[in-house]
């Protein structure tokens, strides 16, 4: 998933950049058709992005309501030493 | 934000930490307080925590954080509101932009290209957010084994 993110990353820096260039008065003149291909591939992008970010989302609910069912079981004294154990090991 | 009775504040721990630390006090928090509420309002509880963990982690200059912090609710109570008024005229396509717009918090008041930035840097600790809440499950999930294997 890291590796994931850090194309989002790259991909959104190369975004900006070819969104600066295609508001450049030479270059909307010179290559429309590349100027359409850089939006296709930005609007791909767009939608992977909101795809990565929905099923975050997704986890998160799903992750909570596991984690409320775990809670149910435990007891007291054993949650506390769980936290002491996670942030040790964080 | 209720204090429990151990918070040291001496050493201020690492970012990644300190995500950790703000929801696994949340879970503390919500333990103690509500141990008999029923599942699904324990785990709206614990989702609203791990939002707001990630928010406290994060920088505050930012919208996304600012929002989750500050008038999330008041939002969302506002934007249902209008939804329920418009519903008859929704006819309009959403674009990616509105969707990534709607998906961010605070996005909608923004540029484009601030957009960008706050799904960046948004995205980076959903995700951290999702590995934390993954290895408390499996923590406790192993204790849960632990014990049925003792019994």
């Amino acid at each position: 998933m890291s590796s994931r993110r850090s194309r989002i990353t790259e991909d959104e820096i190369n975004e900006l950049i070819s969104k600066l260039q295609s508001l450049l008065p030479e270059s909307r003149r010179r290559s429309l058709g590349r100027v359409v291909e850089l939006q296709a591939s930005a609007s791909k992008l767009l939608k992977e992005t909101c795809n990565y970010i929905k099923n975050l989302h997704r986890e998160v609910d799903d992750l909570s309501e596991r984690l409320s069912g775990l809670m149910d079981n435990m007891e007291m004294n054993s949650f506390e030493a769980e936290i002491v154990r996670s942030l040790l090991r964080s | 934000m209720k204090q429990n009775k151990n918070t040291s504040s001496n050493n201020s721990p690492r970012k990644a930490s300190m995500q950790t630390y703000h929801f696994l006090r949340s879970l503390t928090h919500i333990n103690l307080t509500r141990p008999s509420s029923p599942l699904h309002r324990r785990s709206r509880a614990i989702r609203r925590a791990a939002y707001v963990s990630m928010a406290r982690a994060a920088s505050p200059r930012r919208m996304w954080t600012r929002a989750i912090l500050g008038r999330l609710q008041l939002l969302r109570r506002a934007r249902l509101l209008r939804r329920r008024r418009n519903y008859k005229k929704k006819t309009t396509i959403s674009t990616p932009h509105d969707k990534l717009r709607r998906l961010v918090p605070g996005g909608e008041e923004m540029d484009f290209c601030r957009l960008l930035e706050e799904t960046a840097d948004y995205a980076e600790f959903l995700s951290k957010q999702v590995r934390i809440m993954r290895s408390v499950v499996d923590f406790m999930e192993a204790e849960c084994r632990k014990k049925e294997e003792k019994v």
